[in-house]
């Protein structure tokens, strides 16, 4: 039994990167669900049947995002995102939020001083304001930089995608009947 | 389960993450004084009304653990062809998710069935959740009175992507429309976001990153250095760049070699979701290393046509050129299209299929291909739709067509009774006589699944009648390799210990037959 378990703990360079890159998606996924959770001011603890990606355990049963958003994030850009969400929500706007069901995230730089991840996805949301609707229909790119060891998001940006074509996804991933 | 009167129980006989989908969103959505429950039927599809002996008998004692006698069953299924035949007599609701009006039709003499036209799990609970009044249903909408702003609930669900590996396009993307960017008049948070800056702006480092990425993409002291493939920039080109030696045993390539004509392993299925697409490109890849410092190539084929979820996740040059393609010049004597992609797998060609179509092509025709594929390399492995090989729909003909011209067949199963029956009926086809099989079985982890009755006696019929079963341990890591752009044979040792003897089988039984 020792051995076996013994044997657990050599992490062969493959397995190491395995791990890397699930942390790098669990934390761009996280970031991306409890961003807009917080703006949305929705709060609520996350479902693990709607959000199955969603794989901070340790906070998803905190009902604010906010909360959520400080423990793998900078406390320096919550900071700078507070007052843009204040500004949001003086709007007084609504979203149905939907961001379709593919994504793409391509990871650099796992071996360097600031791995980055790039998330590209498509806001198929529905915007309200009085009797105004509007659809978007828009491809966004979120960009983390996260710290060396991965354990947290030091910096974001969010840019609209106008530049490239989407890398095409197809269906996959979509749960199809 | 108390008894009250005119009770739903809502049992999905839906396929497995679209069933996950809808049941979710009905629990959530049951009121729950209204006693209804949700479940999941452990036999899906057509299989759950097809059923016979001892499955038939593990279903009925599930139904009446789950379905008391005072409650209205209400079954949720996606269409099958001969659905509508196990309908006459049947004492329950259905909703059923059909492709379009014609199958919709089709349901439309019977009372208790609601048809949808969908192909997306989450509006088949919507239209389930509306039609039946034991869920919460969604507020009215009122398009003369303007909601107010303040009072307006916060919306509880966010539709949110998967997140997938990126990656150069595999197929051209399907046309945009005209105009991709409209006209914004209502920020949204993205766009109020948009305006903040990286807190620390470092166009030198942003720079150092795309150098990294070049330089560190075919790492000093790899073969592939001066390999034939473009750059890729990024993680998925270095993890695509081998770190070890794949060992695979030295008989593989020898049997290979030593078989003629180059035989052709098909890999079908009856039902979905049983690991086809992994188990072909696999299967092939293991070849592909057995003959990496031969002269010899492989091929792996995706005539999988209609369902293109799986190959679309490859990461397969946009240019190369498909079986499609190839099949036209065959077929008119035109100059054949570009050269296969070549896989980084060594020795291993890949031949994809074009999407813009999911056309049948002549018996003939195939046969004409498989030559051609023959005079080019030393073994054919080609993943098949999930279908039963006839020639009623141009699925079905495919499957028809390569059987008939098979050397050995690979039919990959689970631990799903519904997957195992599948097997079984292919088993039966007439076009499966004769056909040496080798079964892929991916083994649940869960004891109690793998061990129950229905499952073992099965897989005793199946034994009986194929000439190997091969155990494939069940694991999350084989969808992660593809989501990844990742080999399967690098996600995980066990994964490729277990498709090494796959292989292997499936070569020794090549032999044999010989």
């Amino acid at each position: 039994m020792f051995g076996k378990r013994a044997k657990r703990f050599d992490v062969s360079p493959d397995e190491q990167r395995e791990h890397q890159i699930e942390q790098v998606h669990t934390l761009t996924y996280a970031l991306l669900l409890d961003v807009v959770a917080w703006f949305l001011d929705i709060q609520e603890p996350v479902s693990e049947s709607l959000f199955p990606e969603y794989g901070l355990s340790q906070v998803k049963d905190v009902a604010d995002p906010r909360k959520r958003l400080g423990a793998y994030c900078s406390p320096r850009l919550l900071a700078a995102w507070e007052p843009v969400r204040a500004r949001w929500l003086q709007r007084e706007i609504r979203v149905k939020p939907d961001f379709g069901t593919t994504a793409t995230l391509q990871i650099e730089g796992l071996d360097e001083e600031t791995p980055r991840a790039v998330a590209r996805f498509t806001d198929r949301s529905v915007v309200e304001r009085d009797q105004q609707r509007q659809y978007n229909s828009r491809d966004w790119v979120l960009t983390a930089w996260l710290r060396q060891d991965l354990t947290r998001i030091e910096d974001a940006t969010f840019r609209l995608a106008l530049d490239e074509p989407a890398p095409a996804s197809g269906r996959v991933g979509q749960p199809a009947l | 389960m108390p008894g009250s009167p005119s009770r739903y129980v809502f049992l999905s006989l839906l396929p497995e993450r679209a069933s996950a989908q809808t049941v979710g969103l009905l629990d959530a959505a049951l009121i729950p004084e209204s006693g209804a429950a949700v479940v999941t039927a452990p036999v899906r599809g057509l299989a759950f009304f097809a059923a016979r002996g001892a499955v038939a008998r593990e279903l009925d004692l599930w139904w009446s653990r789950y379905v008391p006698a005072d409650a209205v069953p209400v079954l949720l299924a996606v269409d099958e062809s001969g659905l509508e035949a196990h309908l006459g007599g049947l004492d329950a609701e259905l909703v059923v998710a059909v492709a379009d009006e014609v199958d919709r039709r089709r349901y439309a003499r019977f009372s208790h069935c609601h048809a949808i036209v969908t192909s997306d799990p989450a509006q088949l609970a919507e239209h389930t959740i509306a039609t039946f009044a034991c869920f919460r249903q969604p507020a009215p909408e009122r398009p003369h009175v303007p909601p107010a702003p303040p009072e307006e609930p916060p919306p509880t669900v966010i539709f949110m992507p998967r997140l997938q590996q990126a990656r150069a396009p595999a197929r051209v993307a399907p046309p945009q429309p005209a105009e991709r960017t409209p006209a914004v008049t209502l920020p949204d948070p993205f766009t109020e976001l948009s305006s903040v800056a990286r807190l620390s702006e470092q166009a030198a480092g942003d720079r150092r990153h795309e150098d990294l990425s070049r330089a560190s993409l075919f790492a000093v002291g790899t073969s592939r250095a001066s390999g034939p493939h473009p750059p890729r920039f990024g993680l998925v080109g270095r993890l695509l760049v081998r770190r070890h030696t794949i060992t695979i045993p030295r008989e593989i390539g020898d049997l290979v070699l030593g078989l003629h004509p180059p035989p052709l392993v098909v890999v079908p299925a009856r039902k979905g979701g049983v690991g086809k697409t992994v188990t072909a490109g696999a299967v092939a890849q293991v070849i592909g290393y057995a003959l990496g410092d031969t002269t010899g190539s492989a091929a792996i084929v995706d005539q999988n046509i209609g369902n293109p979820d799986q190959w679309g996740r490859l990461d397969i040059p946009a240019s190369a050129g498909t079986v499609r393609q190839l099949m036209a010049a065959l077929s008119s004597g035109l100059e054949l299209p570009p050269t296969p992609a070549w896989a980084k797998t060594p020795a291993l060609a890949v031949y994809p299929e074009d999407r813009a179509s999911a056309d049948a092509y002549p018996p003939g025709l195939i046969q004409r291909f498989v030559q051609h594929l023959r005079e080019r390399h030393v073994f054919l492995v080609v993943d098949l739709p999930n279908r039963l090989p006839d020639y009623t729909t141009a699925e079905a003909s495919i499957c028809a067509a390569y059987l008939d011209l098979a050397d050995l067949v690979i039919l990959p199963t689970t631990d799903d009774p519904s997957a195992l029956l599948g097997v079984l009926e292919y088993l039966e086809t007439p076009s499966m006589r004769g056909k040496p099989v080798v079964v892929s079985y991916i083994v649940s982890t869960d004891r109690e699944l793998r061990r129950h009755r229905v499952v073992v006696d099965l897989l005793h019929e199946i034994r009986q009648r194929v000439a190997a079963i091969e155990m494939v341990p069940k694991s999350e890591k084989a969808t992660l390799a593809i989501v990844k752009g990742v080999s399967i044979l690098d996600i995980s040792p066990k994964l490729r210990d277990a498709y090494i003897r796959v292989t292997h089988t499936a070569v020794r039984t090549l032999a044999a037959a010989g």
